[in-house]
């Protein structure tokens, strides 16, 4: 019985930890079931500010697109060399990291990651 | 001379600042408002705290591309409009070419000089300094673009970046600011198997050097690779070597860290951080950070959330130094693009800061977004209500 309990307890583990597949690594991809909008904010669009000094971002600004909770975005194509930070806004109220970026950062005291473009 | 012309055109680059964008005349408008009320003393105190709208037009043609912004606010004490531009551009290009041309524009652009682990300048450490802001751009010639930035008249900003020049980029930027000046010159070399990213920063006469060496990958398969980043950094009374190891998940959806930080002549200013991020098959998004400040300061955190339709759930244990909190968090969503959320904060001892817990509701959908949110935090509780839409 109790080699039972801790198969059980270890195939439930596997199950909590194993990686779950990547769709495209040449995209920023995030995994939100409940999200009616997710926007790739960052540096190189002035984190969707319409007015920078009042912190507002514009609903318009990159939003990714969904295809049943995974919500995938392409940067810029003429975004020039160097490092970006940037950041996934869900409905306009949370702030994300990028799970899938180590690098990270902290901005406006949110934490945030870190793309480096070379 | 037509030989110098061709070349300049063959390496012409497009000006950063310009979205050539759609030709022909766009117009939009922005609206946004906030409310909030403390709740203790009852719903009649509920009030606008902003209402504004923003207009924006813009045309873009083979020559020229022109933009306008203005803001108009609504003032619930004195029953007052306000009208102000926000800002305005013109650009002038060459036509047929790549980009060779120039322009000016006015506006909200806020001083940011970036760096290599965090920015020399951030956005937004300044106080909003007022839409005297006047920028100057050129671009084109061989790719290199500049401009001139004027906050007011105590803060001038001038940008100098390079296009990709087969080996590498760099890029130059000063900022004076009254009697002080800053300088930072930095950029990177691509050596096939290294890249070495370099930042020199010169605050009026103190010299402060960063240089990372990237790229280096000495283990990877299908499913991930790790690079190893040594780091130096020099000032003038101090030098600190670190060096971090990254894990990039190629096929699966990991990602990690661990690095350390060691100053030469002081030990005791040595850092350690590291941390884990995974999304396993089950859907549960997993994190995992630590690090020790110092050699003293300690701050480490663990979450598991799992975010499916229509109900999510989750938790965050966090500890700073000696003290404990943990965090609760329920999702909600009948339909997608609106959801609740209850999120509820605990000490798990008394050295804790206060802990903080909130109901908010929120919807969003294509360019319209909407939130409620009610705050409890020492004591007091508020309610905050915002409205953001675009209106093509």
């Amino acid at each position: 019985m109790d080699r039972l309990i801790a198969l059980s307890f270890l195939l439930c583990s596997c199950a909590l930890f194993v990686p779950a597949e990547r769709t495209d690594t040449d995209q920023i991809v995030f995994h939100h079931q409940a999200a009616g909008k997710v926007q790739l904010i960052g540096d190189w669009n002035n984190w969707g500010g319409i007015t920078s000094s009042t912190s507002m971002v514009d609903p318009a600004c990159d939003v990714m697109v969904n295809d049943n909770g995974i919500w995938t975005a392409s940067l810029p194509d003429d975004l020039p060399r160097g490092r970006y930070r940037y950041a996934l806004l869900v409905n306009g109220v949370q702030f994300f990291t990028d799970p899938f970026n180590p690098e990270r950062t902290m901005f406006n005291e949110h934490e945030v990651s870190v793309l480096i473009i070379n | 001379m037509i030989a110098i012309f061709l070349t300049l055109v063959l390496f012409g680059q497009q000006v950063g600042a310009v979205d050539p964008g759609q030709d022909g005349l766009d117009m939009g408008l922005f609206f946004h408002t906030t409310a909030s009320a403390d709740l203790q003393a009852g719903l009649r105190t509920l009030s606008a705290d902003s209402l504004t709208v923003f207009p924006r037009g813009s045309f873009n043609s083979d020559w020229v591309q022109l933009s306008a912004e203005a803001a108009l606010s609504y003032s619930t004490d004195s029953a007052a409009t306000d009208i102000e531009p926000v800002s305005a551009g013109a650009f002038f290009r060459w036509p047929g070419s790549p980009w060779i041309g120039t322009g000016v524009s006015t506006g909200l652009v806020e001083p940011f000089l970036p760096g290599l682990d965090v920015p020399v300048r951030e956005w937004r450490n300044y106080d909003v300094i007022d839409s005297s802001l006047v920028t100057i751009e050129a671009g084109g010639l061989l790719g290199f673009q500049g401009f001139w930035r004027q906050f007011g008249d105590s803060l001038s900003w001038y940008a100098v970046r390079s296009p990709w020049l087969g080996f590498g980029a760099v890029s130059w930027n000063a900022v004076r600011e009254d009697s002080s000046r800053l300088e930072t010159f930095n950029g990177f070399l691509d050596l096939r198997k290294v890249q070495p990213w370099f930042l020199f920063v010169k605050e009026d006469s103190r010299w402060t050097c960063l240089t990372e060496l990237r790229e280096m990958k000495p283990f990877g398969n299908r499913l991930f690779t790790i690079e190893m980043v040594p780091r130096f950094y020099y000032e003038e009374d101090s030098v600190q070597i670190g060096l971090t190891g990254y894990l990039r998940g190629k096929n699966r959806a990991v990602s990690g860290l661990l690095g350390v930080s060691v100053d030469v002549a002081d030990s005791s200013q040595t850092s350690i951080a590291g941390g884990m991020d995974l999304l396993s098959e089950a859907g549960i998004a997993w994190s995992l950070f630590a690090k020790l400040e110092n050699l003293e300061t300690f701050y480490g955190k663990v979450s598991g959330f799992y975010r499916m339709s229509p109900a999510g759930c989750g938790g965050a244990i966090e500890m700073f130094d000696d003290s404990l909190r943990a965090t609760a968090t329920a999702l909600y969503s009948p339909v997608p693009g609106v959801a609740a959320e209850l999120s509820v904060m605990s000490n798990l001892d008394s050295n804790s800061p206060k802990p903080g817990s909130l109901l908010r509701i929120f919807g969003a959908r294509d360019d319209f977004t909407a939130a409620v949110t009610v705050r409890w935090r020492d004591g007091l509780t508020t309610l905050g209500m915002e409205v953001s839409a675009w209106i093509d």
